[in-house]
């Protein structure tokens, strides 16, 4: 069908207006990052913020985050993989149940997750509160929905005839699993990987909640705005913070597409 | 290579029974198409005896092994898929080696090994090559050769080229005739073209309803239908209801409400006086012919013609046996002096009827002589 011309272009402006506003917040920050005069538009432009970013902390702090959301990330995965192809490949009773109650945490709000599970360490293990590996766990608990469902998609659409193949050519499921299924499903494990690695590496509520002993950087710039307010500083840490896990999804596509280069044609 | 034995296999859905209590035996070497219209349980029964599902009862040997609970990666079988199942994510080349590597072929022989296969299917060069840089067909080939590297006990191909287009099914089912010579490996083809199963199958079992409606040769299952289901199913049947008169060496059968008689000496079975049968008369059994050659047939009939049309390689006529419809295909260099034969009339010797037992007072098949499952009776 071939639209009319004017329903085309209104469409485009439509489009690219969107964008803009998914971007804005991004670009805002590097004009920020780029004056000290914080009145939009910047009358003049200036580095000097860049000089007052306490940058061994920052690093430090974004060290922690980064920590965080690689081994949430390999937890996640870790505790995700064998779900989704239990709900997606097998047949059992209750299955759709097990599929929905999957999707809780992700209708819960965050301080529910958050609260509960102070609640349970101020009963039982108050020495674990704030420490590294609980902290994943809790951040790692909260991204299981999309995980799960992103992994799950992509199972859905792998047919399972590759699987068969596999089998029949003589393979174990394990060995089909790793050497089949696995590859083919790969962009959706790298992108629920990459969801997983991004909402764990700036969480701020689950840390916040757990007193992180260690502190990620999302805390560190929170606390920097509650002492020095909206700067120009804030708008480099959290401008660097993107830049930083965004290169490093992107990276981590880079590779693994090179790697499963069938299964992303 | 092997031979396959099935022993009363079953295999359910809910209510409904996809295999029903199937025997049968396949002979080591051989090439058998288990044909069948869709639904009819010839994919499960193969599926079976992959492994990939696990029938409710009966049992299944492979060779002496019995394999009826045994896991698909323990039975030595090599399959090809309807749906493209090249692994997308190697290379031709690994995706044989693989199948030998997983079959423990000596690591040293595998090039060697790969490459021939590889030229067996006429896919030379294209080694590095993978799946989404090779045609549908060239794919298929692959996963054909695959299947066939590490020389597996049987081969299974289910509907191995409904995925392709006409030009390229005819190709490469004879190459699959050719690949079956040249390995000699047992090889079970499910499809739903009986004119794949005829062109290279040496066996062929039909099947509807979950059950094996008949078993034999192409030229036997063509000829001889047994049931109603059979001589539908395949080529195009005009039916009409009679009686025995007559059993013996020649049987004789009349069709009281024509007042016609038609004589046969190579039905299947004896039929005993007085059964309703009915005998079967493929379009491309009709020859038609000069009044006095009628003498060389058994059996002559005149046509009143309705209508011919060109489809190409044949002409089709319908017309009037007496009252009843009759359709009759024509091939050869006749077919084109048969274009203006609206309204006249035809003599025609059958080279071959077939007789198949009728329920008595079924008739309903002469209302629509012309071979069609929904309108016949089931």
């Amino acid at each position: 069908m071939r639209l009319p011309r004017w329903l085309f272009v209104t469409l485009n402006i439509y489009a690219l207006m969107l964008a803009v506003i998914m971007i804005w917040p991004f670009l805002q920050m590097v004009l920020t990052s780029v004056t000290s005069d914080v009145v939009f538009p910047p009358r003049y432009f200036s580095l000097t913020g860049w000089a007052n970013v306490h940058w061994d902390s920052y690093f430090r702090t974004m060290l922690v985050s980064l920590r965080i959301g690689f081994w949430a990330t390999v937890l996640v995965i870790a505790i995700c993989l064998p779900a989704a192809y239990a709900i997606e490949r097998r047949r059992f009773r209750g299955r759709s149940a097990l599929g929905a109650l999957i999707f809780v945490p992700a209708i819960f709000p965050t301080i529910t997750y958050g609260i509960a599970i102070g609640v349970y360490l101020a009963l039982y293990a108050i020495e674990l509160k704030g420490s590294f590996p609980l902290v994943i766990l809790a951040t790692a608990t909260w991204t299981i929905p999309l995980v799960v469902r992103t992994i799950q998609g992509s199972l859905a659409t792998t047919d399972v005839v590759y699987e068969e193949a596999a089998l029949v050519m003589g393979a174990n499921p394990i060995h089909t699993f790793f050497r089949v299924t696995l590859p083919l499903i790969a962009p959706g494990v790298i992108t629920a990987g990459a969801i997983a690695f991004t909402s764990a590496a700036t969480n701020f509520t689950v840390p916040w909640l757990m007193g992180s002993v260690e502190k990620p950087v999302v805390i560190f710039i929170w606390e920097d705005i509650g002492k020095l307010g909206f700067t120009p500083q804030t708008a480099i840490q959290v401008l660097v913070m993107q830049i930083v896990i965004l290169g490093i999804v992107q990276t981590l596509f880079v590779v693994f597409r090179k790697q499963f280069r069938g299964a992303f044609a | 290579m092997a031979n396959v034995r099935i022993q009363d296999l079953v295999k359910r859905f809910d209510q409904v029974m996809a295999v029903n209590h199937v025997s049968v035996e396949i002979r080591e070497g051989s090439l058998t198409a288990i044909l069948g219209p869709s639904g009819c349980g010839k994919t499960t029964l193969l599926r079976c005896i992959a492994g990939l599902i696990m029938p409710d009862d009966g049992q299944i040997f492979i060779g002496e092994k019995e394999v009826t609970r045994l896991e698909p990666f323990k039975r030595k079988l090599g399959m090809v898929f309807q749906r493209p199942s090249m692994f997308p994510h190697m290379s031709a080349y690994d995706n044989i080696a693989w199948a030998l590597r997983l079959r423990d072929w000596p690591k040293k022989e595998i090039p060697q090994r790969v490459a021939e296969m590889l030229r067996l299917v006429h896919l030379e060069g294209m080694e590095k090559r993978a799946a989404r840089q090779l045609s549908g067909g060239q794919a298929q080939r692959v996963v054909i050769a695959r299947a066939l590297a590490p020389a597996p006990d049987l081969l299974l191909l289910d509907e191995p080229l409904s995925a392709l287009d006409a030009k390229l099914r005819d190709e490469l089912i004879l190459e699959i005739a050719e690949i079956h010579r040249k390995t000699g490996c047992t090889t079970l083809l499910v499809t739903h073209d009986q004119g794949e199963a005829f062109t290279i199958a040496d066996n062929v079992l039909l099947m509807n309803n979950g059950r094996i409606e008949q078993e034999g040769a192409p030229l036997d299952i063509y000829q001889n239908p047994r049931t109603l289901f059979s001589a539908t199913f395949i080529g195009t049947n005009n039916f009409l209801p009679g009686i025995v008169e007559e059993s013996g060496d020649e049987i004789v059968v009349s069709v009281k409400e024509l007042g016609i008689t038609f004589r046969t000496k190579t039905s299947w079975t004896q039929f005993e006086r007085g059964t309703p049968v009915w005998v079967c008369v493929r379009a491309d059994d009709i020859d038609i012919i000069d009044e006095n050659r009628a003498n060389n047939y058994r059996n002559v009939i005149k046509v009143d013609v309705d209508h011919a049309s060109l489809t190409g390689g044949m002409v089709i006529i319908e017309g009037k046996l007496i009252n009843q419809p009759l359709r009759i295909h024509v091939g050869g260099s006749q077919r084109f002096n048969l274009l203006d034969i609206a309204g006249k009339q035809i003599v025609c010797g059958l080279s071959h009827i077939a007789l198949i037992p009728r329920e008595n007072g079924d008739t309903s098949a002469i209302a629509n002589p012309v071979s069609s499952l929904q309108q016949l009776p089931s």
